[in-house]
């Protein structure tokens, strides 16, 4: 009996744990780091390519490359600042094969229309919703990597410093500067 | 959704009349939304909304941008799982990224499928060389007859290296080969 309380009311394992069990084969480990990261790391490549197909390509890598190599997870960082850092990592591999391609194969053709959802996948969603993504993405990068990060996934500000390379102050700096300008176009949008 | 948050006459992080500076609260609202604010934290946080309008206003304005949080495809999770082999040694690639496109189109449900169709398969062809090798017409027509007497023994494509695409299909799972075929049909 007292065993089975104490199951009930024990707290979810957390990321070290699960990633020790991970690299012994717990497929249920794996799931719930999976369930825990995917949306924050898929963000924060939203985030650096701007670009919905994209993010998702690297973030599925990002998982690849990270849960296929557990071992070098020392755990001297969190488990999601690891994982942060592997995302920017294929992030700047992404744009770098990215121009590469433009570069050789592509120059006759005219640079691609800005990435996002398809219009019709526009028209199904929100207008609201979309208005404000739409808008956050205007946002200069630092400040829209910020303003992500800690408003929907929130990080601290020394984890955004981090993720993004800077210092916990920019990282400050940059989200409420981002907020407030993001407010300001919002409300300018609104208004016209 | 309203625009009207913090006029940023308070931001200087003058404490208000609750103690809690405006620029404490306003740093620590997402934390609020996100719910990873401590206990005491969040009492001293809900005093100072309860008394400073801005900073309510600020709550709203951030509510109304999270709901436009992007989430990634519904399918994201099975994706990468459908590229792991996962057993007792660890985790492991696969499905290498050359090949994910596959892995992306299938659920788990295809999967087991496709497990099963792969099955038959493999007992057709079982049962088509068995028939093959019990024909009693060593010599069936002329287009074998033909194929043989350009073929030297040695020349012929026996060893699995030589066949085209052979090192790229090795070490593919089954799931993937069975899409493979189903794509070259």
């Amino acid at each position: 009996m007292k065993g089975k309380s104490r199951e009930a009311t024990d707290p979810a394992p957390d990321d070290g744990e699960l990633v020790q069990r991970a690299k012994g084969g717990d497929a249920a480990a794996l799931d719930l780091l999976l369930d825990r990261h995917q949306g924050v790391v898929y963000r924060f490549l939203l985030g650096l390519l701007g670009d919905e197909d994209a993010a998702a390509d690297a973030a599925q890598e990002t998982f690849v490359r990270a849960l296929t190599n557990l071992n070098g997870f020392r755990g001297d960082a969190a488990f999601r600042t690891w994982i942060l850092a592997i995302a920017r990592n294929e992030a700047r591999g992404m744009a770098r094969r990215k121009s590469r391609r433009r570069e050789s194969a592509l120059d006759d053709l005219p640079p691609p229309v800005a990435g996002g959802p398809s219009p019709e996948t526009r028209a199904l969603r929100n207008v609201e919703v979309q208005r404000v993504r739409d808008t956050l993405a205007r946002l200069p990068e630092k400040q829209r990597m910020s303003v992500s990060l800690r408003l929907f996934d929130g990080l601290s500000f020394r984890e955004i410093a981090e993720a993004t390379d800077s210092t916990e102050g920019s990282a400050r700096v940059n989200y409420h500067h981002g907020i407030r300008r993001l407010r300001e176009w919002l409300h300018d949008d609104q208004r016209t | 959704m309203t625009t009207n948050g913090h006029n940023g006459m308070n931001e200087t992080n003058q404490p208000s009349s609750d103690g809690t500076p405006c620029g404490d609260a306003l740093d620590q609202l997402p934390l609020r939304i996100a719910g990873r604010l401590a206990a005491r934290e969040a009492r001293a946080l809900e005093e100072h909304l309860s008394r400073c309008a801005g900073c309510a206003a600020e709550v709203e304005f951030l509510e109304a941008v999270v709901r436009a949080r992007p989430e990634p495809p519904r399918a994201f999770k099975t994706s990468v799982l459908g590229r792991l082999r996962i057993d007792d040694s660890g985790v492991t690639e696969a499905v290498p990224a050359r090949w994910k496109w596959l892995a992306n189109r299938w659920d788990g449900s295809q999967r087991r499928a496709a497990g099963w169709g792969l099955s038959a398969a493999a007992l057709l062809v079982l049962a088509l060389g068995i028939g093959v090798v019990w024909s009693e017409d060593p010599v069936a027509d002329g287009d074998t007859q033909f194929t043989s007497a350009l073929l030297a023994p040695e020349d012929e494509m026996v060893e699995e290296w030589m066949v085209a695409g052979a090192p790229v299909l090795d070490g593919l799972p089954d799931e993937v080969l069975l899409s493979l075929m189903t794509e070259m049909d």
